[in-house]
């Protein structure tokens, strides 16, 4: 892996698509990486880990993530129009020597290309694991997997602007679960069911803040989408905005889903999103059923979040090797073989579980640690390369000063 | 033609859509309408009976519709049974004694029978829980006697005996006398560490029909007994699942007036000594009046809310009673907010044990909204 060398002149440093997304597809896109699949199961997963406390701790890790995601952002505002592929070797580079910057580059792409395969792995086959329980036993979890993967491989070599649009098509969509367990809540909720709070200790809190933060995992897009910015000025408000309508999200559904079923008959579902709009007959819609409806949703949640998350990986792959952009299809359909793999590798549910909840974890750890060092060095070493607009702007200064 | 290899491919695709492997043709299933559960001689084996509506035999279903009430071709439905040490087992044996797959996600009523009750349901929960085309909506219910006899009680208003349980569940559960207990509400209760106690509508299969006979409760997966009587029943229900309550005659000098209720609200509060106190809002109206009070008077209706609060307050006294000395189960929940706001208290005690001991009081607001279209 040869990641770009774009030190010499910032005219080089220009990708294709700088400029393809506009603020509010950023916006949507960054919600929709990390509301994918996982959502299924993950207020289970933070009643187990977490227990009662993951209430009120899903809002704190809501709000450290905001923190944080601002930061990522301010540190790609220093590298207007770059990805995270071109920036990192800057960072690292010296005037002697070049090819450190190169090398530890490469290791974090790789990494973060590592991050993203095992996540989409595991959507993918968290996905096709929920569907081939509650909808289609008889079908084979290898067509449901590859059914998938086929519709989000071909969407996601298409250019970011198309995914941009895609992502801002999609959005109003996904928002009617979320509306809908409003209706449950008032239906079925209780109150008693959050509490007792405050039982953790301090290692419990912190694994509750760290399992919360978990669902928030997809949000390193924004450290390539960032360089497709039209208003690279605005994007550390508009990143920190997406997060923080994430944390509503989640936060949301977890305490929703905490009001109705109560944190131990939660642990012990394994798909509860799907049972906890079992548990009411809507009066006023047309539908009977309201958890069919909402699966079908969740299919648009998890295609767009596995599109995403492909999109990511592929365009990183592209400007690491410089591969021409009607060249990106064949990287796409070069890496599905991968996906699959790595979705088919756990024998069972419980092994799939604990096998990509590690991996999630270590993933997650990396990549919190690796941006607070890029941020950290880049203003130690003064790294930075000035917006477009404060380019013209001085160039003209230049020229007034000299007539 | 430049797009064909396209259009090839695609076409080769259909057959793998996921869909494909399980459909399944409308009358190619059986679907199954009830469960009835019941106990055996031996302690380890149950009988479970499946209620199968035959369409083309109910009236309107195409076929004539002899209502000659269940077994066998001839009736609107058909019931099948099996016998073994577990859930899967006993449905196995109906299973393969069937013609086509048994779908159970339009089944409407488990019925447990009080013997099975009495002897555990955990083990049958937890099969229907893992199976996901069972609705958490259903009614799960103990019934008098043989549950597998009440699927086949004949019910003149309906061909299927289980749409008529069905229906008057329902209804009972929107009026607020019958308990809003479903199969999801069921789990949620069982799945609670405080709540130790589920109950569940308790049934009984008479000539020509069903009779409500109050709530079985539980203690763990076993039941221990029934709330039965009408102001009992709707005492629990106002303080477990806010429901309405009941109606109260109130008597007056030369007359009585009736109070109807059609909303209430509790509030629990626990102390950090473990004791309760219960306070119930009730709102209604006047339903019936024979005495010659003057309701547009303002004082008139204070002295008749008071009289209903009192009435509500010494029948929930001889309910917690009944709770506490008799039946020794936490019937209203209690031990869920115990658990929640002193939970240091909870966990220094044995709720199951020592829920007799709690100091419970109960206080009652009663609020007249209005008194019907007559102004007096």
């Amino acid at each position: 892996m040869t990641p770009n060398n774009s030190s010499h002149s910032p005219a080089s440093k220009k990708v294709d698509h700088q400029g393809s997304l506009s603020s509010y597809q950023i916006y949507v896109l960054i919600i929709l990486s990390i509301i994918g699949a996982p959502l299924l199961n993950f207020p289970r997963f933070v009643a187990a880990e977490a227990g009662a406390d993951g209430v009120w701790l899903s809002v704190i890790s809501g709000l450290l993530v905001t923190g944080f995601v601002y930061m990522v952002s301010k540190l790609c505002q220093r590298f207007t129009g770059q990805t995270f592929v071109q920036f990192i070797p800057e960072i690292f580079e010296t005037k002697r020597m070049k090819w450190i910057g190169k090398g530890i580059a490469s290791l974090i792409i790789i990494c973060f290309a590592l991050y993203w395969m095992n996540q989409i792995s595991f959507q993918v086959r968290l996905f096709s694991e929920a569907t081939n329980t509650t909808l289609l036993p008889k079908t084979p979890i290898e067509v449901t997997i590859l059914t998938l993967l086929l519709a989000s491989t071909f969407a996601s070599y298409s250019r970011p602007a198309v995914i941009g649009m895609l992502n801002e098509f999609l959005f109003p969509i996904i928002l009617l679960p979320f509306l809908l367990q409003l209706y449950v809540v008032f239906k079925k909720g209780e109150w008693v069911h959050l509490f007792p709070l405050l039982q953790s200790d301090w290692r419990g809190l912190g694994k509750g803040i760290l399992s919360n933060g978990l669902g928030f995992s997809g949000f390193e897009v924004l450290f390539l989408i960032m360089g497709y910015s039209q208003k690279v000025e605005h994007s550390a408000k508009v990143s920190a905005k997406a997060i923080l309508t994430t944390t509503v999200l989640l936060s949301s559904t977890i305490i929703a889903q905490y009001l109705v079923f109560g944190v131990d008959a939660l642990s012990k579902n394994l798909w509860s999103a799907l049972d906890f709009y079992k548990e009411v007959r809507p009066e006023l819609l047309v539908i009977e059923r309201i958890e069919a409806f909402v699966l079908g949703i969740w299919v648009v949640i998890a295609f767009i979040a596995i599109t995403n998350l492909q999109f990511a990986l592929v365009r990183t792959i592209c400007e690491a090797f410089q591969v021409k952009e009607e060249q990106t299809k064949y990287v796409a359909w070069a890496l599905l073989p991968f996906f699959y793999g790595g979705a088919m590798v756990s024998e069972n549910i419980s092994d799939f579980f604990t096998k990509f909840q590690e991996y999630s974890y270590i993933g997650f750890v990396f990549s919190i640690v690796v941006p607070i060092v890029l941020f950290l060095l880049a203003i130690i070493r003064r790294k930075k390369i000035p917006s477009k607009k404060k380019d013209q702007k001085g160039e003209e200064n230049h020229h007034a000063t000299s007539s | 033609m430049r797009h064909l290899p396209k259009i090839i491919i695609l076409t080769l695709i259909f057959p793998l859509l996921a869909g494909c492997w399980d459909r399944r043709e409308i009358e190619d299933r059986l679907y199954v309408s009830a469960i009835a559960i019941d106990s055996t001689e031996d302690d380890d084996i149950a009988e479970i009976s499946v209620q199968i509506p035959i369409p083309n035999q109910v009236v309107g279903g195409g076929g004539g519709g002899q209502a000659e009430g269940g077994k066998g071709p001839s009736g609107p439905f058909e019931l099948l049974s099996g016998v073994g040490k577990t859930y899967s087992e006993a449905m196995h044996q109906i299973v393969v004694s069937s013609n086509d797959p048994l779908f159970f996600g339009n089944m409407q009523v488990i019925m447990i029978s009080e013997e099975q009750a009495k002897k555990g349901i955990e083990r049958f929960m937890d099969a229907i829980k893992r199976t996901s085309e069972v609705r958490r909506q259903l009614y799960p219910i103990v019934v008098k006697g043989k549950a597998k006899d009440a699927l086949n009680v004949k019910v003149p208003s309906e061909e299927i005996p289980v749409n008529y349980i069905r229906g008057m569940l329902r209804s009972g559960t929107r009026n607020g006398i019958f308990a809003d207990i479903t199969l999801g509400q069921l789990l949620i209760d069982m799945g609670l560490p405080g709540c130790q106690f589920p109950i569940m509508n308790y049934m009984e299969p008479t000539e020509g029909g069903y009779k409500w006979d109050g709530i079985a409760v539980f203690k763990g997966e076993k039941m221990v007994g029934a709330i039965q009587g009408r102001e009992d029943v709707a005492g629990v229900l106002q303080v477990r699942t806010n429901q309405k309550g009941h109606v109260v005659i109130v008597p007056r000098k030369d007359g009585m007036i009736a109070f109807h209720p059609y909303s209430s609200k509790r509030k629990i509060k626990v102390n950090p000594d473990g004791s309760v106190v219960i306070d119930i809002d009730v709102t209604g109206l006047i339903q019936e009046k024979t005495s010659t009070d003057d309701l547009s008077k303002t004082e008139v209706l204070q002295d008749v809310s008071n009289q209903v609060s009192t009435i509500y307050q010494r029948q929930m006294k001889g309910l917690v009673n009944h709770s506490q000395k008799e039946l020794k189960a936490d019937v209203f929940n209690l031990g869920e907010y115990v658990r929640a706001y002193q939970p240091k208290f909870y966990n220094s005690i044995n709720w199951q044990e020592d829920y007799p001991d709690i100091p419970i009081t109960t206080k009652y607001h009663v609020t007249i909204h209005r008194y019907g279209i007559s102004s007096d």
